[in-house]
């Protein structure tokens, strides 16, 4: 008769966590400062791992630090290229800024940050980023007929390197538009997180159509994984739309013709509306999110280039409502200020330093970018760029997000 | 360590209570000493420490270093009495630090759970800090080294979380 195999020898104990009972493991996890830290942390076992991902604990972690501001990302070519731009010393963020930017250039052999989709590098184009998600779609096709195709598009967090398609819009759907028998130009498309602490996300799509047309827009929710469309029946005030952004649950565009309206979407009620305001040049000028939620913000830079003036006025106020003066916000002398963005939180602004000699860019000058924080409204220097060419439409968007894994993933 | 009990008995001149360790060791304190201690406080309050107050949860050795720091921070705790004998800040913060450096994984988590069981929160905040500060910087490795934590993920699920939290690592 055989032996009983001897008892296998019993596996290390993790000291820590038997120990300790879990309560008390989370207090001491809750004190580590630095999110990479913790990130590491989550990478030892996988007690710790269950724990620091855990929603109760990154409701916690959410609490006790702002969402931080990573840096920018630089969109060149349509959206074909991008380039991330990360917080410098001495901003708060920029030790976890410089390690997210080694994750990003570990890519940099692709010349993408998204060579984790699937397909050929270069087949997308990054449309819009939110939260730390992405949108990103290929270049739309006009087919033989001189109909079009929608691209296909999918959302993505470069940081988990995870991507979700986004299930094409159907024929149903989409039928009004195909009926007008007209090629389609392109197409705009943002990223929005939704539902509580933005566990799930929408996408915008707009199909650019002629002046004249009806206004369709698609919003895809990705909790319940549908498409749904709205139309604006074409009236005079339908102009063409552009610059297409978001803020507090609505879609909104400038009208370029009546340039003193913006055309908004209501993305859970999928209703349109219309909001005035006083236009200004748009390198001068931002409207979006304020502070507070349910407000529209408009940052003008004033006063000869010194202050930005802040006005606001309700989402929903009534039609006659007007912009009221919030605040007179004061620049850094020395710089040539234009707005960039209002979106993440942040109004960026970028700053070129005026020498004695050109006054205007040139490539090879320094550009500096700021960030006022709509809430508190300090001006931080964010980091800085040396554009080789000029471009007047230079297209940014803010990175602001809890990288993983203490980012709750909607993908 | 006697000499901490003793000098108590002189200290504050209130009420003194006696600490029973599992061990049976026993610790005289005041009253005030000991009620911050949130569970001897209660039980002062609710007049049950008449015979002792025993504490099957913590060693003797554990236990003095308990009694050491709330003598030390009895000061803060009754600032509005005899201020006279309250340590001063930077007395204190050498004492703490001192209190932690040199204590053994072992020794620093039994501390951990006696000021959790007694709810203490300053010296439940200050034991829960210095392991913390201990985790931060390291990469996971060292960290499982310094706590004695088994990886239990396969090579698969590492490479994964690896790849996941790039931006976390060096490398």
């Amino acid at each position: 008769m055989a032996s009983p195999p001897p008892p296998p020898p019993p596996p290390p104990r993790p000291l820590l966590l038997t120990v300790l009972p879990q309560e008390l493991v989370v207090e001491i996890l809750i004190r580590l400062d630095d999110l990479a830290d913790l990130a590491r942390a989550a990478s030892a076992c996988r007690a710790l791992r269950r724990l620091i991902t855990s929603r109760a604990f990154l409701r916690r972690v959410h609490a006790l630090h702002p969402r931080p501001l990573l840096g920018l990302l630089h969109l060149e070519h349509h959206g074909s290229r991008c380039r991330f731009l990360p917080a410098e010393p001495p901003h708060p963020s920029a030790a976890t800024a410089a390690a997210v930017a080694r994750a990003f250039d570990s890519d940099s052999d692709s010349d993408s940050s998204f060579s984790f989709l699937p397909g050929r590098p270069g087949d997308w184009r990054l449309r819009d980023v939110r939260h730390g998600l992405a949108v990103l779609s290929t270049r739309h096709a006009v087919t033989d007929d001189g109909c079009f195709s929608f691209p296909d598009v999918v959302v993505c967090n470069p940081l988990r390197r995870r991507y979700a398609r986004i299930p094409p819009i159907s024929d149903d759907l989409a039928a009004p538009i195909r009926s007008l028998g007209i090629g389609v130009e392109d197409f705009d498309y943002l990223v929005a997180p939704a539902g509580r602490e933005g566990l799930s996300f929408r996408v915008i799509c707009r199909p650019q159509l002629p002046m004249g047309c009806d206004v369709t827009v698609f919003v895809f929710s990705s909790s319940a994984v549908i498409w749904r469309a709205a139309t604006l029946h074409a009236c005079a005030a339908t102009a063409q739309l552009v610059s297409p952004q978001y803020a507090h649950g609505y879609a909104y565009w400038r009208l370029i013709r009546s340039a003193t309206r913006l055309l908004l979407l209501d993305t859970r009620d999928m209703d349109f509306f219309f909001v005035d305001f006083e236009q200004r040049s748009v390198p001068w000028q931002a409207i979006g999110e304020a502070g507070e939620v349910g407000r529209l913000a408009m940052f003008n830079i004033a006063h000869a280039n010194h202050t930005v003036e802040l006005l606001s006025r309700a989402i929903r106020g009534s039609a006659d409502e007007h912009w009221r003066h919030d605040k007179t916000i004061p620049l850094l002398p020395g710089y040539k200020w234009r707005i960039l963005k209002l979106a993440e939180g942040y109004l960026l602004l970028q700053g070129r330093i005026l020498g004695d000699g050109a006054s205007q860019f040139t490539p090879g000058d320094q550009l500096q970018y700021f960030t006022l924080d709509i809430n508190t409204f300090k001006l931080e220097r964010l980091c800085a760029s040396t554009p080789q060419g000029i471009s007047y439409h230079p297209q940014f968007e803010l990175y602001r997000c809890f990288p993983p894994p203490l980012s709750f993933s909607s993908i | 360590m006697a000499a901490a009990a003793a000098e108590a008995t002189i200290d504050g001149g209130g009420k003194m209570i006696i600490l029973i360790s599992a061990d049976g060791k026993r610790f005289e304190v005041t009253e005030a000493v000991a009620s911050q201690s949130q569970l001897i406080s209660n039980m002062i309050e609710d007049d049950c420490t008449e015979n002792g107050v025993r504490l099957p949860n913590v060693d003797g050795d554990i236990l003095t270093m308990v009694v050491d720091y709330c003598n030390m921070h009895a000061g803060d705790a009754a600032a509005d009495g005899d201020t006279t004998k309250a340590s001063s800040t930077e007395e204190l913060k050498k004492f703490d630090a001192e209190l932690v450096q040199a204590l053994e994984n072992p020794v620093l988590f039994k501390l951990i759970l006696a000021a959790n069981f007694l709810n203490i929160k300053s010296l439940l905040d200050m034991t829960c800090q210095r392991v913390a500060d201990m985790m931060s910087g390291k990469t996971p490795e060292q960290m499982r080294e310094t706590f004695s934590i088994e990886n239990d993920f396969t090579p698969e699920e590492e490479a994964a979380i690896r790849q996941e939290n790039a931006w976390a690592f060096d490398d």
